[in-house]
């Protein structure tokens, strides 16, 4: 990757031109229905993608067989779907990853 | 209305964004010190990115050694829920003018939910009221991020397994955005999509080639699965 600011720079535009967007596109008509139903379907899709290719280091076949990171997005997800608190569910999640790659070990 | 109780209602109405803010504000702070990074880049992101998913994305970007193009199309789709969020708030913004350009750039799904429901009919008040709740939103994620990097840094050794905590976001945004359109035809796109790629493809090309497909999948399967 180049260099860290540039990284930063790049990404503030992005995430700005995302929020920019419809107000640019659709300040005078309204949106189409295609539009409106990619906007609500993608995120699932790309935060799935970004779960399992976070996860993509793991060797599923030698010991601990990944069970630490299964186990905590197991726990983040049962947490999550429970209290709704996003930062319980993911030092919950991340406590049970590094007690179990410990335990493991 | 005077400025004072302006800021007394913006105060009032973001101490659950408060409550929610800081915690994870430092969180991000502390991972983003103990991956390598000074203190200031962290704060400097909450400051100009000023997006939870994109700025662990940027974390995560180092550490996994994505290649920028396929970064910067990851960044815009992760994004696009931002555009979906300012499709709702064209006609709540379309009388703000000064404030504007940074009342877009402050749209958060939290901020986002506080902006929809609250009701101020004068419109000048209103403007104020708007810009107070999205400056202390972002007030609290800065000062969060700032805590956060300063007790990273006092923590001399990194600590392993902390970065799993970037993992932990991910599943938490996945788990909110499935339950939002209540159908997990997504998860098993992004399922079937990973391991077909990583059954056929070099590992670098399975991201990329996983979001095209499944973005076709979606647009396809779309109309019959998502309740939008």
């Amino acid at each position: 990757m180049p260099d860290s600011l540039v990284v930063l720079a790049v990404m503030a535009g992005i995430t700005f031109a995302s929020r920019l967007l419809p107000f640019l596109l659709f300040s005078r008509t309204r949106p189409p229905r295609w539009v409106v139903t990619v906007e609500t379907a993608l995120p699932p899709l790309v935060l799935w993608l970004l779960v399992f290719y976070s996860l993509d280091g793991i060797a599923w076949r030698t010991p601990p067989y990944g069970i630490p990171a299964l186990a905590g997005v197991g726990i983040v997800i049962l947490v999550h779907r429970w209290k709704q608190s996003a930062l319980l569910s993911i030092v919950s999640g991340t406590a049970a990853y590094m007690v179990l790659t410990r335990l493991l070990a | 209305m005077e400025n004072r109780s302006v800021f007394q209602q913006a105060a009032r109405h973001t101490l659950p964004v408060l409550m929610g803010y800081i915690p994870l504000g430092i969180t991000f702070g502390f991972v983003a010190v103990q991956a390598g990074h000074p203190w200031w880049y962290a704060v400097t992101m909450s400051t100009f990115v000023y997006s939870g998913a994109t700025q662990f994305f940027i974390l995560g970007l180092s550490a996994t050694g994505m290649s920028l193009a396929t970064a910067i199309v990851m960044a815009c789709l992760l994004n696009l829920r931002h555009s979906f969020y300012g499709l709702s708030l064209l006609t709540r913004f379309s009388a703000t003018r000064w404030a504007k350009p940074y009342l877009i750039f402050a749209i958060t799904d939290e901020t986002f939910a506080l902006l929809m429901t609250i009701e101020e009919p004068d419109p000048c008040t209103r403007t104020r009221l708007y810009v107070a709740i999205s400056f202390f939103d972002q007030l609290y994620w800065v000062a969060g991020t700032l805590i956060g990097a300063l007790l990273g840094t006092a923590v001399p050794a990194s600590i392993t397994g902390i970065e799993f905590s970037l993992t932990a976001l991910f599943v938490v945004l996945a788990v909110e955005s499935t339950e939002k359109i209540r159908s997990l035809v997504p998860l098993a796109v992004a399922l079937a999509t990973t391991v077909l790629g990583h059954l056929l493809l070099p590992s670098s090309a399975v991201l990329p080639v996983s979001i095209a497909l499944g973005t076709g999948m979606l647009l396809f399967l779309g109309r019959h699965t998502v309740h939008a």
